[in-house]
């Protein structure tokens, strides 16, 4: 009884005898594809590696890149290593020259309150305004103190952000890099300060001029939460000037416009 | 545990165990088609969620963000990808093949004709993330992306889709794939799906312990505040009284914090033995549904309890349907024989092997069904030994 137990594990553990017998090719195609599976698994675990040093200076970490884009592009710093503790907001203001040739500033709207107003899209991520907002906070941030001064200044003449883009490589060209991120994130929500200025206040006047800022609002801090009168700490926000405004080929304003407004009347912004 | 007397060296063994485990059956066909399902639905209750403001996302309202769209990855698919959507489309055409996608993504959600319908779809979703990369090549949607791509090697509609109903009546259960008079040979299907399931689990066992290892680089998760954190944010807040009342008992912050963060580190050994497997899948899940309703975050949270859903073997979704038929509470109406309770475990569970299923073991094997309630019981051709 015993012995026949042994030879019944005996025989399941070969998995020869109680199983069917597997084609030579099938055994063949089976190890190469478990050779690049291997290949692939090595590669995903470099790329999610949590440490740029070790993932560039001990790992391949080039090749891994080389094989993750475009289609296996991931990022699992989920709520990592802090999670975010600030609400990312973009705000926006306009500079309109009325018909009688008057040019009046608007007050301050914060797009992301509109973007965020429908309650079923906060679940359609992420919003385009808070997308624009950590984009520019990020390359605002990596730029030096003499290029933020100049970023702070009006930049109305010319087109687009040329005139912005030469001015603070006179300042400091010692990091191209920064400035061209910087210069792409500022056309970006430039771009969309600008939809959103026709949508809010195109009918008052012409469009002369933006201006966009991301927003860093902390919210209440842990050791204050249980205290009803506590503030929330000061903002960050990013100190730019005055911008021509930015228009695509092709962009639809009306329908910006449509559902923009729709959202700010239902987020009561732009009431003033 | 001694070796001695047994043919072959231990690496030798292990290998032909794992070659069969490869080529032998289609592992994890249930788990596989609740991914099937709940992508295909998810697919089109987002879109649907967006079509009232597509132009604003994906049209020509949105043509501002090009600056963003210019460089960005999605631009390189290899063709036919780039002809399917274009930024220059026109608001009515997107419209119209916005429509289209989602009627391919009922379709895959139903399962019918996946060899076809499968690339189709991942075509058209991918073609579709051109039209705005700053939404659709971020967050949940580059895992969906990589989630759908191995799906393409696996046989997603074995179960619970029209083509199972149609193999089960035509009876063909497992027709080979060929051309005329050519063959293609059994094994390389189910090859082929037991390395998406082999993908899709390693890619999950990734996610959990990259994000664990970043998480761990912080200072809020160690000291165990971190959860508080994002339940205050405009951007994550659904329900704001009840995020007000996630974070009223500060215990309750810290347990949430360190058990995301150490769930997550320890997935993988959670998966070594079945009842640690079960616990971790509780553990995860759990976590995924709170950063879903308290986060705002339902897809992302979603697609994570789908992909999870394959590390439930066959077997134990097969006891659950037996158990779920049985229920007690069906039982009393006497309406639905007891008789009804087999079919999809008689194969499964007279295996020698068999472990103790999750739910209560079952009855004692009953009477062969009668033909045409075995076809009703659509999608469960049994597993052949």
């Amino acid at each position: 009884m015993v012995d026949q137990d042994v030879s019944t594990r005996r025989r399941a553990s070969e998995g020869s005898t109680d199983r069917p017998r597997l084609p030579f090719a099938a055994k063949v195609i089976a190890g190469a594809a478990v050779v690049l599976l291997g290949g692939h698994m090595f590669l995903t675990a470099v790329y999610n590696a949590p440490s740029e040093e070790l993932k560039y200076g001990v790992l391949p970490g080039a090749v891994a890149d080389r094989y993750i884009r475009p289609y296996l592009v991931q990022d699992y710093k989920i709520f990592a290593p802090d999670p975010a503790d600030t609400d990312r907001q973009l705000w926006v203001r306009a500079w309109v020259e009325e018909p009688d040739g008057e040019r009046v500033r608007t007050d301050w709207i914060n797009a992301s309150h509109v973007e965020l107003s429908e309650a079923y899209r906060k679940t359609l991520r992420k919003q385009l305004s808070v997308v624009g907002a950590e984009r520019l906070m990020a390359a605002y941030s990596a730029l030096g103190d003499a290029q933020k001064q100049v970023a702070a200044e009006n930049h109305l003449d010319g087109k687009e952000l040329y005139a912005l883009n030469d001015a603070l490589l006179a300042a400091d060209d010692s990091n191209a890099a920064a400035v061209s991120e910087f210069i792409r994130a500022d056309n970006y929500v430039t771009s969309y300060a600008t939809q959103v200025a026709h949508a809010m206040w195109g009918e008052e006047g012409e469009i002369v001029g933006v201006q966009a800022r991301a927003v860093y609002d902390p919210v209440i801090r842990w050791a204050d939460r249980r205290d009803p009168d506590a503030q929330r700490p000061p903002s960050r926000y990013t100190d730019l000037g005055w911008v021509p405004p930015m228009e695509w080929p092709g962009q639809d304003r009306e329908a910006f416009t449509r559902t923009f407004r729709a959202w700010a009347e239902q987020a009561g912004e732009g009431q003033s | 545990m001694s070796t001695v007397g047994v043919v072959g060296n231990p690496v030798t063994r292990v290998w032909e165990r794992f070659l069969h485990w490869l080529l032998d059956a289609r592992k994890a066909s249930y788990g596989l088609a609740v991914m099937r399902i709940g992508f295909g639905a998810m697919t089109v209750t987002i879109l649907a969620m967006y079509l009232p403001n597509f132009s604003y996302s994906f049209g020509q309202g949105s043509r501002w963000g090009e600056a963003l769209f210019r460089n960005s990855a999605v631009n390189d698919y290899v063709w036919p990808i780039p002809l399917l959507f274009s930024r220059d489309d026109p608001d009515q055409l997107l419209l119209v093949k916005i429509l289209v996608l989602m009627g391919v993504a009922v379709v895959y959600a139903l399962g019918w004709r996946m060899r076809i319908v499968s690339p189709l779809f991942v075509m058209l979703w991918l073609g579709f993330a051109a039209t705005n990369p700053v939404i659709l090549n971020t967050g949940h949607y580059q895992t969906f992306r990589i989630f759908l791509l191995f799906l393409l090697l696996a046989d997603t509609s074995r179960r619970w889709s029209l083509d199972a109903r149609r193999r089960a009546r035509t009876g063909e259960e497992d027709p080979a794939l060929g051309f005329g008079a050519w063959r293609l040979p059994r094994w390389v299907p189910i090859l082929a799906n037991n390395l998406a399931v082999v993908l899709i689990g390693y890619q999950l066992c990734v996610i959990y312990v990259t994000s664990a290892l970043w998480k761990l680089q912080g200072t809020t998760w160690v000291s165990g505040v971190a959860s508080y954190y994002p339940l205050q944010l405009e951007e994550l807040t659904m329900f704001p009284w009840l995020n007000h009342l996630a974070w009223q008992i500060t215990p309750a912050v810290y347990i949430a914090s360190w058990l995301s963060v150490y769930g997550q580190l320890l997935f993988p050994l959670f998966l070594l033995n079945r009842w640690t497997r079960i616990g971790g899948l509780i553990l995860v899940t759990g976590m995924h549904a709170s950063i879903g309703i308290l986060l705002a975050l339902p897809w992302f949270s979603l697609m994570m309890i789908l992909g999870d859903m394959i590390f439930i073997r066959d077997r134990s979704w097969e006891s659950a349907m037996a158990w779920v038929r049985r229920a007690p509470w069906k039982a009393r109406r006497g309406s639905r024989a007891p008789a009804n309770a087999d079919a999809g475990v008689s194969a499964t569970a007279g295996a020698a092997t068999a472990m103790p299923a999750v739910t209560p073991a079952p009855a004692p094997p009953l009477p062969e069904l009668p033909q045409e309630i075995a076809e009703e019981r659509e999608a469960q051709p049994s597993s052949r030994p």
